[in-house]
């Protein structure tokens, strides 16, 4: 560039601008956060003086200025002859239909990344002047983009955009708009051959343009290397708050990786300068320059969602998030009915919801009613019907979708704080902003209005305001001529510096070459990480370099960039670890150990559900105790289809109403095939309406029809081996009545009994494995059928009734041989757990003794952590985290892993 | 590397650096094959145009780092260090120097931008192939890659199951039919497509291509039906005469007939039949044979999957598209798509300005297909001699990647056959530097017997390649150290009697599954053997991450009865069961949370237990009030630190195990909520806690996968008796036939039993997982340097024989080499019992003693944050403010230009006539096209009525000392504040003004009252303006043009 060009000393500068107004002096930058530095350090100095006020230093970033010429030249006479500027969300979406446009977006493709990329080379393409026209296209991605890019030039044509900007109003510089008399450029270390014929532009008009100097710092540069990317971060952390205490106020720290390690930085940085921030957050000395895309603030993200849920299904999870969303109304008064109604939905959803399945899920909910939340469903509901069906345009869309917000009662009731507030802020601006999509799209449904939006919010980056802070966290790109008193740069291994060279996809790597786009070319790449690197060596009195020795597994080696640099230490730095809070806190406690395996005694034999709490009290005394006296139940995760649970509760429908109807054996060797089938069709219709009361989502439609045909399938071949036994008759079904043992009382259901030849055989009908071993020895695992064994009904079988595909059969235990086929005799098992019965008196007698023996522990409040088969029991348990086996057993309670790395 | 004195395969060393020759470099363990990768990146690099011809892929990151960083080293010793008199060394330099001159000439600069050498994973490799071509990819942009998918297999799984109600007719009815195939039970139909979307890497090449061909398939099935037969001929006893069959099934029927049931040798089978080796298992291996045709039912639900298959495909791409995100397999697919077809490749040179050259590839023995298609694809059209190599290392015996899709068949291949159009010189080093001659002698000697003879490709089987120990033989190096079945508790404690006796050397416990150690380490703890366990402990099972896994399901949802229960169990609470019970045992459906606030529930109580729960309620009171303000981890942790959750924790390790946890959360958490709990815990069971840092390194625990690449001084292997217990069934079983034929066959109908084809195939897995068992077991011997301790149990038969150890355990292929030792122990007692809780901690309770709890906060920096200076107006976004606003904004602007043009030449028809401006002006400011007209109208209206206004065209007028849109800067309370001031002028007598537009309208009729408001809302404001100005003498303004309004006041 010119060297004939101006250069302005900083205090030159400073000093012009003192001048105020009247110097007409711009100063731009290559970024907003030099502009913003500039301008702090102007007011510093202002300030210093004395002053109470000044005028306004016009300091901003190059784009924001081309950008004010041409709206001067718009609200100038001629105006009328500049095309409109696109917003970058309209240039987006633009690209975007111009990709879709062509044919290649297939569900596959990613119409909007691929925007992204287009809208990058566009701009490069333009800054660089890289020939597009000319040049053929080398391959696929070219050609595709050429076609793109004609595509959306026609599209929006009579506008322009960003990438174009400095061009249009380069040209139009001389019709007589207001500009400076000079133009000073600050900290712009890369000048585009476009930027170069605006700047020809901007001085032919009458605008001087000069230089400012960069930071000319004689400082102190250390290199120091630590462990690992953590350690960086954390000694990082210590220095600002050494060098903090030492009364400096502008200090950087320079990230890298700042885009992926900003929660991590951020939490050492509060941790070191404010240990009692993790427990009472408040303002902190720092701040991070990077924002956070807008969607991923809570806030925002359940509006999107609420959006969602008047559209299509949604995920489950995202309807149980809205459900207990702080940010719809009434969700303060009803927080504890609606995690209730929750966890009440949890069994009955599947995996996707619809609103009206929500709303008639939540309406029928019983003891858990949320009255304000149905209202308030009820109305998107009704909001949904009313205004968001149809082709709309996108001004319509975004009043539309204002009011679905309104009317459930967005943003909540809970007083909005200040990150929220100002979420809601940029949400609003963010909606103003999706209108304005018009501009380059037609109507749309509300789908695609929901999901363009949603991107919008995905790409807008959003960084709450902060007040003014002495360090300043960076990445690589906005640190480039800021000024520091202290600077400390991270990250700075081999892998990670100088960044390799990334040419752009669309266009010809040769004309990205040969144009001179710095990052096109690993030479031209490694010069201008270099001149950064130079430019932070002279950026602060103390400038620190700092590298990881190893990452995860990884070695790595320092940066070539900085090896020449003296290595240092942390001690030499003065930096001392800084206290931390955790430690304190670990120091302050003293733990105790006490005994207490036992909860009260019952006060009362009746106890709620039924045999199950025999069989849980036998696997593990403390699970008895949790879900029984305590009802410990977990959450259920709505999953698809029907869970075991439902399918065996069908299947147990059916054969009840299936034996209602035919009574004995006699009956059922009477019927034809055919009448069988009805039979057992009217039984099914029978069972799946009254399971559909619960899951009517899941029992639906084809799977429906799907469902009942499996039922009749399976309660044919169970018939038909039924057939096969000799002569019974039923006498109940589903038997309901209290059994006690032990001084414990449940309500006990069994699911048949037969009258045989001798006596009556017990059934419980099992669809899973089942085995008579959990019948037997100490703390059995299936109590149930010896409970009713014992309830002197002159019992002579205990079966289970396996209803399974393909291994349909009894499985019991029997007085007698060949009473009920399957059902044998104790002494025929050749098990150990089964050798101590010597016949089914003694078999009997055992069980008595052992329910006994069960039901008296949990009456005594007997609450041992002792699982019966040690991790076996465990594995498949829910209450870990109750009982805190982990602290209690050596052996490992999850499931056992397999080979791997 | 040792002194060449004794280095048997020097010359082929040497010959393998050759840069114009391809390569494939069998490299056994200790072989020192990275060093000579090394040599031959340097050996190229001074050859090459640009590093970037040049790609080296590893199998890790790890892998990668380090052998940039020994490339680095090697440049930088021959830039700065004179050359080395040990002659290995001396290659190395020599190797190196030539590099740098080329470098040198070429100014590459190598040395400043390490990334200019590619040395890369493959996934790394794919990644930035794709990245460079999105469209050939099919990408649009690159997706993130991400290691576990699996969240991503389910859902597409659902989508395509959720075809059956709303989707095409013939995807429904296949649909249908799958669910039918499985007893309807779509929870299982969801796994099976989830699993097969999993593993596609190894079937979807074949399965995308058009429906299958029954008579293919079947032709499949002949194939190797003929070929066991063919082997059961080749291996016939010379002297037995063999049936003349002409039809293989008579050959199998009557080979058949050779064996029992039961698949033993049938009496009456001829002595010179059974006395030939490997009969038994040929002849066992034609009963499982699958049938030359496939049954109706089977090729029913056959073809129903593979119609399915692709869907699945297509649904997994578009959630992958949807969520930006992909796993490798289909970044991988990507580079293939990105690649061109194999016939007409991409030109690499057009697309990324530079066309790879030279390939290398490490642990080639462990690639998958995929990645072996990659390489073919890279490597098409390579001509030999044309200047481009491929350097293929790996070492076959050492493959065991088998679960995570490698093939070994496909080193075979490659070293039978080259790869693609390229072909490789073959390269066996057999040196081994690392091990005592002992060592390499006994390996040579078992793996001679435990490995198989020749390669199989089809069961995945590679021979043993002998190695020549470069160390001297030192006596007796291998102990196997026999245990009877059950006696786990004294193998435990021989482990510790080992570990102690090595003494200060380098010991390492390898397993192949973490629960062999259920029993060791317990005993090293008792011993009082501190060891370094690299992912070997689940973190899960640490108490803090089941403390702090409760409080983020508590925080999570007011209704998790289970977590709230922990919350209040857990030592910073410890309610005992008296307590618990009598706050929460009232079965009445509310929360903990409410109980907790119930203050009649509290009555019952004792006292110590009210303030434990006032402790804990006061804590998360805040929480909730706070809920889904910041991430879920911050919400955690500040709870756990609050109610003392560091002081309840067991070692200081715990606290790093608790940073794992958190770090996990947050990485799993979205917006301060965590949407599937269930996965979440899943996801957990991944992590491992980290080894105790104060332990001595000299003892390590990891398991055998782990310590590939590893040495040791003593390797001590327990619990080789030990199976996987893995063996999940796929929805179909694919695999291809030494021909290239087709082998499919269907998962059992639910209740049905196995396919044959189905169980033909799972028995060559099973085979092929034997094979690998080998492999694992040579890894783990050839780790160590020094002494190899080999422990397991046996079980002895009534007669006191030692039994052969269960199938798929290390031990089995063992066996032939150890039976011996395991003869001859004694009988003793079983103790088969299960490991129990101690009855001392069965009620145990860990309580924080809260009377004496406290703790001082570390200070902060004095440092105090300037008065927060955001005014907050009333939030109401309603579209007509907003265009209101956009129309002030135009008007504001209008006023200013007029102002500066001192509203000479401004008047109602220029403003009508300039009517499409502002409508442009309106536009460009983001007024909706149906409000254009009104907002024009109000605009034009506005500007209109001030310049006809008397107080407009005043105020508009020319002043003196007159600024428009002033800007200012000054401070306010200690912040930064800039103000703008719309107009500022000295009027006629030399009053000063300050005064701002306001554009309000007003529809209504008092409008006075309006004016009156808007005045008292703005009066600060303008205050300001003034105090700041230091012109309190000003009189300030406010001017209305829409209303012809105007306030003033001093
Ligand atoms: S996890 Fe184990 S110890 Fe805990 S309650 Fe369940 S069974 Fe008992």
């Amino acid at each position: 560039m010119p060297q004939q060009r101006r250069l302005l000393s900083r205090p030159e500068l400073f000093h012009l601008l003192a001048q105020g107004h009247a110097s007409r002096l711009a100063v731009l930058t290559p970024n907003a956060r030099l502009a913003q530095a500039l301008q702090r350090d102007f007011d510093r100095a202002q300030q210093a003086l004395c002053l109470a006020a000044w005028e306004t230093a016009d300091v901003l970033p190059f784009d924001a200025f081309v950008a004010r010429l041409w709206e001067e030249a718009l609200y100038s006479a001629r105006g009328a002859s500049l095309p409109l500027l696109l917003t970058p969300i309209q240039e987006l979406a633009a690209w975007e239909d111009a990709v879709r446009a062509s044919g290649i977006a297939d569900p596959v493709f990613s119409a909007p990344a691929a925007a992204v990329q287009c809208r990058e080379a566009w701009k490069l393409s333009h800054a660089w002047h890289v020939g597009l026209r000319r040049a053929e296209p080398a391959n696929e991605d070219q050609a595709a983009w050429l076609d793109w890019a004609s595509r959306y030039e026609r599209a929006v044509k009579g506008h322009t955009d960003g990438a174009r900007l400095p061009d249009v109003v380069g040209r139009s510089l001389d019709l007589g708009t207001p500009k400076p008399a000079t133009v000073a450029l600050a900290g712009i270390d890369i000048v585009t051959p476009q930027m170069s014929d605006f700047l020809n532009a901007l001085s032919a008009a009458g605008c001087e343009v000069c230089d400012v100097a960069p930071p000319e710092i004689e400082s102190a540069v250390a290199r120091v290397e630590l462990t690992q990317y953590r350690d960086e971060i954390e000694a990082a952390a210590a220095w600002a708050r050494a060098r903090l205490e030492r009364g400096s106020t502008r200090i950087g720290i320079v990230v890298p990786d700042l885009a992926r390690s900003r929660a991590r930085v951020a939490r050492a940085f509060a941790a070191a300068l404010k240990p009692a921030h993790a427990l009472t957050p408040g303002p902190l000395p720092f701040d991070i320059s990077l924002g956070e895309p807008l969607s991923g603030f809570p806030i925002v993200g359940d509006a999107l969602r609420l959006l969602e849920l008047a559209g299509p299904a949604v995920a489950f999870e995202h309807a149980s998030r809205l459900v207990r969303s702080p940010f719809i109304g009434g969700a303060e008064a009803e927080i504890d009915v609606r995690a209730r109604l929750d966890a009440w939905l949890r069994e009955r959803s599947g995996p996707r919801i619809t609103l009206e399945q929500l709303l008639a899920l939540a309406a029928a909910a019983k003891g858990c009613r949320a009255g304000r939340l149905l209202d308030l469903l009820a109305a998107l509901a009704a909001a949904r019907k009313a205004s968001l069906f149809g082709a709309k345009s996108a001004p319509d869309w975004a009043k539309a979708f204002s009011e679905a917000l309104r009317v459930v009662g967005f943003p909540g009731e809970r007083a909005l704080d200040s990150i929220e507030y100002q979420a809601m802020q940029r949400w609003h601006t963010l909606l103003a902003e999706f209108g304005s999509l018009e501009r380059v799209t037609g109507k749309m449904g509300y789908a695609e209005a929901c999901r363009r939006l949603a991107r919008i919010a995905d790409a807008a980056i959003f960084q709450p305001e902060s007040p003014e802070v002495p360090i300043r966290i960076l990445g690589v790109l906005e640190s480039a001529g800021l000024e520091f008193d202290h600077l400390w740069v991270m990250g700075l291994t081999a892998d990670a510096w100088p960044l390799p060279a990334r040419p752009n996809p669309f266009l010809p790597v040769r004309a990205q070459r040969a144009a001179g786009i710095p990052q096109a070319d690993p030479a031209s790449s490694l010069e201008l990480d270099r001149r950064i690197t130079q430019g932070w060596r002279r950026s602060a009195r103390e400038v620190i370099f700092s590298h990881a020795r190893a990452e995860g597994e990884a070695e790595l080696a320092p940066s070539p960039l900085i090896a020449d640099v003296a290595g240092s230490s942390l001690e030499a730095l003065g930096v001392a670890a800084s206290p931390e809070l955790r430690a304190a806190i670990r120091g302050g406690g003293r733990i105790e150990t006490v005994d207490d395996a036992n909860a009260p005694a019952i006060t009362q034999p009746e106890q709620r559900g039924g045999t199950g709490l025999f069989r849980d009290q036998a696997a593990c005394p403390f699970r008895g105790y949790a879900r029984r006296r305590v009802g410990a139940k977990p959450l259920e995760t709505p999953r698809i289809g029907l869970d075991p649970r439902d399918r065996g509760n069908l299947l147990h429908a059916l054969l009840a109403e299936a034996w209602r109807d035919l009574h004995d054996s006699a009956a059922l060797h009477a019927r034809t095939p055919a009448q069988l089938g009805e039979l057992l069709d009217r039984a099914a219709g029978v069972a799946i309406a009254e399971v559909k009361r619960k899951r009517g989502d899941a029992l639906s439609g084809r799977f429906e029809r799907l469902e009942r045909e499996r039922l009749v399938r399976l309660a044919t071949d169970w018939l038909a081996m039924e057939r096969g036994r000799p002569d019974f008759q039923v006498l109940a079904t589903e038997d309901a009545r209290p059994l006690t043992f032990g001084g414990v009382t449940v309500k006990a259901r069994l699911d048949r009994m037969d009258a045989i030849a001798q006596g009556r055989a017990i059934i419980d009908y099992k669809t899973g494995e089942c085995a008579t071993s959990s019948w037997l020895g100490e703390r059995p695992e299936e109590p149930q059928l010896p409970m009713y064994a014992l309830a002197g009904m002159d019992v002579s079988v205990v079966a289970f009734g396996q209803v399974k595909v393909g291994k349909m059969g009894f499985k019991g235990l029997a007085r007698e041989k060949d009473l009920v086929p399957g059902a044998n005799l104790v002494t025929d098992d050749r098990s150990r757990a089964a050798s101590k019965y010597r016949d089914w008196n003694q078999l009997v007698e055992g069980w008595r003794v052992e329910l006994e023996r069960i039901g008296r522990a949990f009456a005594a409040g007997d609450a041992r952590v002792d699982p019966k088969r040690g991790p076996l029991t465990c594995v498949n348990c829910d209450q870990h985290m109750f009982c805190r086996i982990a602290e209690k057993a050596a052996f490992g309670v999850r499931k056992g892993d397999e080979t791997d790395e | 590397m040792n002194d060449a004195l004794n280095v048997p395969d020097l010359a082929e060393r040497a010959r393998a650096l050759d840069p114009r020759g391809s390569f494939i470099v069998q490299a056994p363990a200790g072989s020192g094959k990275t060093e000579l990768l090394i040599q031959r990146v340097l050996a190229l690099l001074a050859t090459v145009e640009r590093p970037e011809e040049i790609a080296a892929i590893t199998f890790t990151i790890k892998a990668a780092a380090e052998m940039r960083l020994r490339v680095y080293q090697a440049l930088s010793a021959a830039r700065h260090e004179a050359r080395p008199d040990a002659p290995h060394l001396r290659r190395t330099w020599d190797l190196a120097a030539a590099a740098l001159v080329r470098n040198d000439a070429l100014g590459w600069k190598l040395e400043e931008s390490a990334e200019r050498l590619r040395v890369q994973t493959i996934d790394a490799l794919c990644a930035s192939l794709t990245r460079q071509m999105p469209v050939l990819s099919r990408f649009g942009a690159q997706p993130e890659s991400v290691e576990d998918a699996s969240a991503m297999y389910v859902e597409a799984a659902r989508a395509l199951l959720a075809q059956l109600e709303g989707g095409e007719a013939e995807a429904a009815a296949d649909v249908g039919r799958l669910l039918g195939h499985v007893d309807n039970d779509a929870a299982k139909a969801e796994r099976l497509l989830s699993d097969m979307l999993a593993s596609r890497d190894h079937w979807m090449r074949k399965l995308l291509h058009g429906p299958v061909d029954r008579d293919r398939l079947e032709e499949g099935l002949r194939e190797v039906r003929g070929e066991a037969v063919a082997r059961v001929q080749r291996a016939w006893p010379p002297g037995l005469a063999a049936p003349e069959l002409e039809d293989v099934a008579a050959w199998i029927a009557h080979a058949s007939a050779m064996l029992t049931e039961a698949k033993k040798w049938r009496a009456a089978t001829p002595q010179g039949l059974k006395d030939v080796p490997g009969m038994l298992d040929l002849l066992r291996e034609l009963k499982n044979l699958p049938p030359a045709v496939f049954d109706a039912g089977q090729w029913a639900a056959l073809e129903t999957i593979v119609r399915l298959a692709p869907r699945a495909l297509a649904e997994l791409q578009v959630v992958f598209a949807r969520r930006g995100q992909a796993d490798f397999v289909e970044i991988s697919q990507g580079a293939l798509r990105a690649l061109g077809p194999e016939d007409e490749p991409t030109d690499l040179l057009l697309a990324i300005d530079y066309r790879i050259r030279h390939i290398l590839v490490d642990e080639f023995q462990d690639t998958s297909h995929s990645q072996f298609e990659l390489l073919k694809r890279l490597t098409s059209g390579w001509e030999p001699g044309d200047g481009r190599t491929l350097f293929l290392v790996g070492d076959p015996m050492q493959s065991i990647y088998r679960f995570r899709e490698a093939e070994v068949a496909l080193f075979v291949r490659a070293w039978k056959d080259g790869l693609g159009g390229v072909r490789l010189e073959p390269v066996t080093l057999s040196a081994n530097f690392r091990s005592r001659g002992g060592i390499v002698e006994w390996v040579n000697a078992s793996f001679a017997r435990i490995m198989p003879p020749a390669d199989d490709v089809t069961r995945g089987a590679v021979r043993h390649s002998p190695s020549h120990a470069i160390h001297a033989h030192e006596g007796h190096a291998v102990h196997v150290h026999p245990f009877l079945d059950g006696e786990n508790g004294a193998l435990g404690a021989h482990v510790t009697r080992i570990v102690r006796d090595a003494g200060d050397a380098s010991v390492a416990i390898l397993v192949r599954n973490r629960g062999h150690l259920r029993e060791v380490l317990p005993r090293l703890r008792e011993a009082g053997l501190a060891f370094r366990a690299i992912e070997i402990e689940p973190l899960g099972d640490r108490p803090v991450v089941q403390d702090l896994l409760a409080l983020a399901r508590a925080l999570s949802h007011l209704a998790d009865r289970i977590a709230w229960l922990a919350v209040l169990r857990a030592p910073w609470c410890a309610l005992d069961l008296a307590d618990l019970t009598a706050l929460c045992g009232a079965h009445d459906g509310t929360t903990v949370w409410a109980a907790m606030n119930d203050g009649d529930r509290l009555v019952p109580l004792s006292g110590d237990g009210r303030a434990r729960v006032a402790r804990v309620c006061a804590v998360l009171q805040r929480a909730l009030d706070d809920r889904r303000r910041s991430s879920l981890r911050t919400a955690v942790e500040r709870a756990w630190l609050a109610l003392g959750g560091p002081a309840c924790v067991e070692r200081d390790v715990d606290l790093d195990d608790a940073d794992i946890f958190l770090d996990h959360l947050e990485q799993s958490e979205s917006e301060g909520a965590l949407d599937d709990v269930a996965a979440f815990e899943r996801s957990i069971e991944k992590l491992y806690a980290l080894p105790d840092l104060e332990a001595p390194e000299r003892l390590q625990v990891m398991t055998i996968h782990k310590a590939k690449g590893l040495e040791f001084d003593v390797v001590i292997v327990p619990g080789l008796d030990e199976g996987t217990g893995r063996d999940d069934r796929r929805l179909f079983m694919w695999m291809e036939t030494p021909e290239d034929a087709l082998l499919l066959a269907p998962i059992n109908a639910a209740g049905a039993d196995d396919d044959p084809v189905y169980r033909f195939m799972r028995s060559v897995e099973r085979q092929k997982a034997d094979h690998e068992n080998a492999r694992l077991l040579y890894v783990a011997a050839t780790r160590a340097r020094r002494d190899l301790h080999l422990l397991g149990c046996a079980k002895v038969d009534e007669h006191g024989a030692a039994q052969e150890p269960p199938k798929g355990s290390l031990l089995q292929k063992l066996w032939p080499v150890v039976c011996t030792e395991f003869g001859g122990l004694a009988a003793a007692r079983r103790d088969d019992r299960l490991p129990g809780v101690p009855a001392a901690s069965q009620g145990a309770l860990r309580r924080l003693d809260i009377a004496t709890f406290d703790f001082e906060v570390p200070p902060a920096v004095a440092w105090s944050a300037p008065g927060e200076a955001l005014a907050r107006t009333a939030l109401e976004f309603s579209w007509v403010g907003d265009t209101a606003r956009r129309i002030g904004s135009v008007v504001h602007r209008r006023l200013q230009r007029i102002a500066e043009d001192e509203a000479r030449g401004w008047n109602r028809a220029r403003i009508e006539r300039e009517r499409p401006a502002l409508r442009r002006e309106l536009t460009a400011r983001g007024v909706a096209a149906a409000e254009l007209d009104r907002a024009v109208e109000r605009a034009a209206t506005a500007l209109a009525q001030a310049l006809e206004d008397e107080r407009g065209r005043w105020l508009l007028g020319p002043q003196r000392n007159a600024r428009n849109e002033y800007r200012i800067s000054t401070v306010i309370d200690g912040v930064r504040a800039m103000l703008v001031i719309d107009r500022m002028f000295d009027d006629a007598d030399g009053t000063p003004w300050i005064v701002d537009y306001k554009a309000s309208g007003h529809e209504g009729a008092d409008v006075e009252r309006f004016l009156d408001e808007e005045q008292a809302r703005y009066r600060d404001q303008l205050e300001r303006y003034a105090r700041t100005l230091g012109r309190s003498d000003a009189r300030r303004g406010l001017y209305f043009p829409l209303l012809k309004g105007w306030r003033e006041w001093s």
